[in-house]
């Protein structure tokens, strides 16, 4: 047996030891990543996704609206700046986000146009518990939201029906915390511009996933999408 | 590695250092992944404490302002003088406010707490109620008493159960650990209103959270039966401005009456969502889901399509009366108007996109449940008088009749003063019989909503 291999055995052991320990030093101590509010070749989400909904509603062509900013989205993104008068980088940063009509937010904070806090909590939950259903089915979810507000079985104020322990399974598991699309938005304002499709409906479940039996015995009143709708 | 002559392994130089170096990292991996994992531990630990205060500080708040509620509806069996009366009923109603935003936090399923959040509610609407009838000059009524009486008796028993959850927590079990399971206590009293070990009078009286509103009246649906097959005609003249490329019928509803609900697909790709009602064929609402997109018409001008589409529905004396912008969309509040009258109970809310003016959502249920011929009295109180009425430091911009919904679903024929002050806008309803103020109402995101006259 040579040194030689002894020696590379060695470094590789102390490699991986020295990874692990990164790793798991990192994994306690890092701050979670923050999303910066600025969108550029290579990001993607929700924004981006809006992004590109309006650059291709205005006749920017970015391709099919997938939430990944590539190089049709680049250039897309490049000649709206160019006919906008701004500079021409590529990247959507404060001023071309304005010139959009778009408000970009960061993750750590909630600095969205939408100045009302209620318009946000609502959207976050409507995102949170019913993105993927048909529109209506979202609207039907913030006004569950609003109908309980009113109810007196429940509590007072959006936030307080929102974050009630084990009301919404979303809040529970965190979902609650993804940025709300454009969509959620518009539903949350229609629900509390007073759309209710559920005509005062407080409860709601998926059939499919449902744990809790009690609900079961609620009556149901409509479905719309995946959801039961009960009072 | 080697073997000796006999035959057992032999360890060279170069072996030994790979093993010790091998040791070393070894113990250095263990004791740096013990030291994370200790405070990894000692973090949730903290974490798990911070929690357990929050519940703890929860329970104890509730079961103060319970006893409070208690003892004040238990003073008020005495309590005959009209400003004592008052106070402790405000006293009952404020404590109420805590135990349900208590209540709320020791939820742990999401329905449990509901009976005992509902009683909270109820008790204190009801105090409030009572406070202000004595404000404003009235009695008590016998009947009223006794309801007090029973809503202490009943308070006293909630307040013993919940009194039970204490000596859990003093013998060292933790709310953290599970709400529901930690003890019998809580369970108790979640669900001794539901089960008759507690039972409370039925509270009918003026206010939101009375027994008497649980089942509303539908006043407007008249007409014959329609069947949910061949509406597509009917939903195509609904979505006027709109090229329908394929209805499909979705969902049937019976909360409250009978309706169909249909999902259109336009010719643009975008989806609609219409609902209809089975006795007319009304339109219940309708709403799509619409991107923000520039605003090129004015308030004005969506609110004069909005209107110009109410007639085209069908409907009659609807008026704009209240417009907001957002992201690019009008909403439109419209009244029906009856002899210059703002009806507010019969109101339509209308989506209008102010880019091409296209009308984008519908809301028609406060109209469909309570939209009628109206008998209303004339006005003993006339504008000229509330003009000179004193509204602080208002500047009142406008005066005009409007009937507006009062919290036990009666109807209550007022002047609607509005004004501005500090940058906020107001409104100020005044008894149209009596000149009282009746409510005031301030608008918080002023620069977006505006008032149409």
């Amino acid at each position: 047996m040579d040194k030689k291999v002894i020696i590379k055995t060695s470094v590789v052991v102390l490699l991986l030891v020295v990874t692990l320990i990164v790793g798991i030093v990192s994994f306690y101590s890092a701050p979670p990543a923050e999303e910066v509010a600025v969108l550029k070749q290579g990001s993607s989400g929700s924004q981006v996704r809006t992004l590109q909904t309006k650059l291709n509603r205005w006749g920017y062509n970015c391709g099919t609206v997938d939430g990944i900013f590539g190089t049709k989205t680049l250039n897309a993104v490049k000649q709206f700046q160019r006919n906008n008068g701004l500079t021409v980088d590529g990247i959507v940063g404060a001023k071309t986000a304005a010139a959009l009509g778009m408000t970009l937010t960061s993750g750590s904070s909630s600095n969205s146009s939408y100045n009302s806090s209620d318009v946000y909590l609502l959207a976050k939950c409507i995102y949170a518990e019913s993105r993927g259903e048909p529109y209506l089915g979202q609207v039907a979810v913030g006004a569950v939201v609003l109908n309980r507000v009113r109810s007196s079985s429940f509590p007072n104020s959006i936030s307080g029906v929102i974050y009630q322990p084990y009301a919404f399974t979303a809040v529970a598991d965190g979902q609650i915390n993804l940025e709300p699309n454009e969509t959620a938005y518009s539903a949350a304002r229609d629900a509390m511009n007073g759309w209710d499709p559920t005509n005062g409906c407080i409860y709601y479940y998926n059939p499919a996933t449902a744990t809790s039996s009690w609900i079961w015995s609620r009556t149901v009143k409509l479905r719309i999408g995946k959801h039961s709708f009960a009072v | 590695m080697l073997r000796d002559a006999s035959g057992r392994l032999v360890m060279t130089k170069g072996w030994k250092a790979f093993f010790i170096i091998m040791a070393i990292l070894m113990i250095s991996a263990i004791i740096v992944l013990s030291v994370f994992l200790g405070i990894s531990k000692s973090q949730e630990e903290k974490w798990m404490a911070n929690s357990e205060y929050n519940y703890e500080n929860a329970y104890y708040t509730l079961t103060d302002s319970l006893l409070n509620m208690e003892n004040g509806l238990s003073k008020l069996r005495v309590a005959r003088s009209e400003s004592l009366v008052n106070e402790m009923l405000i006293e009952v109603a404020m404590n109420s406010q805590t135990a349900v935003a208590n209540l709320t936090t020791l939820s742990y399923s999401g329905y449990d707490m509901a009976s005992v959040i509902k009683y909270c509610n109820q008790v204190g609407d009801y105090c409030r109620y009572l406070a202000q009838k004595v404000a404003t000059g009235g009695t008590i009524t016998d009947e009223e008493r006794s309801n007090l009486d029973g809503l202490y008796q009943a308070t006293y028993k909630l307040s013993k159960s919940l009194g039970e959850v204490k000596e859990s927590l003093v013998s060292g079990n933790k709310i953290v650990e599970g709400i529901g399971k930690l003890n019998v206590g809580f369970v108790n009293v979640a669900t001794s209103l539901v089960d008759g070990t507690i039972e409370y009078p039925s509270l009918i009286y003026d206010g939101a959270f009375s027994d008497s509103l649980a089942e509303k009246e539908v006043k407007s649906l008249s007409g014959e039966d329609i069947s949910k097959d061949g509406q597509e005609e009917r939903i195509k003249s609904i979505l006027s401005g709109h090229e329908v490329s394929s209805v499909e019928f979705i969902t049937e509803s019976n909360n409250g009456f009978d309706s169909f609900m249909y999902q259109v697909t336009l010719a643009d790709g975008n989806i609609a969502s219409v609902q209809i009602a089975k006795k007319g064929g009304v339109i219940v609402m309708w709403d799509t889901s619409f991107d923000s997109q520039e605003p090129k018409l004015s308030v004005e001008e969506g609110v004069a399509l909005a209107e110009q589409y109410m007639a085209n529905q069908g409907y009659s004396d609807m008026k704009g009366v209240y417009a907001c912008v957002t992201d690019g969309l009008l909403y439109v509040n419209m009244c029906y108007v009856q002899n210059d009258i703002v009806i507010y109970p019969d109101m339509i809310k209308i989506k209008v996109s102010l880019d091409d003016g296209k009308i984008v959502g519908f809301e028609g249920l406060n109209y469909i449940y309570n939209h009628t011929d109206r008998a209303i009295a004339q006005p003993t109180v006339t504008e000229g008088e509330v003009r000179n009425m004193d509204f602080g430091g208002l500047n009142v911009t406008s005066i005009r009749l409007a009937l507006i919904p009062m919290p036990n679903g009666s109807e209550l024929l007022t002047y609607e003063v509005f004004g501005n002050m500090d940058n906020y806008n107001f409104y100020v309803f005044v008894d149209a019989q009596t000149g009282k103020q009746v409510r005031v109402m301030q608008i918080i995101d002023s620069d977006e909503g505006e008032l149409l006259m």
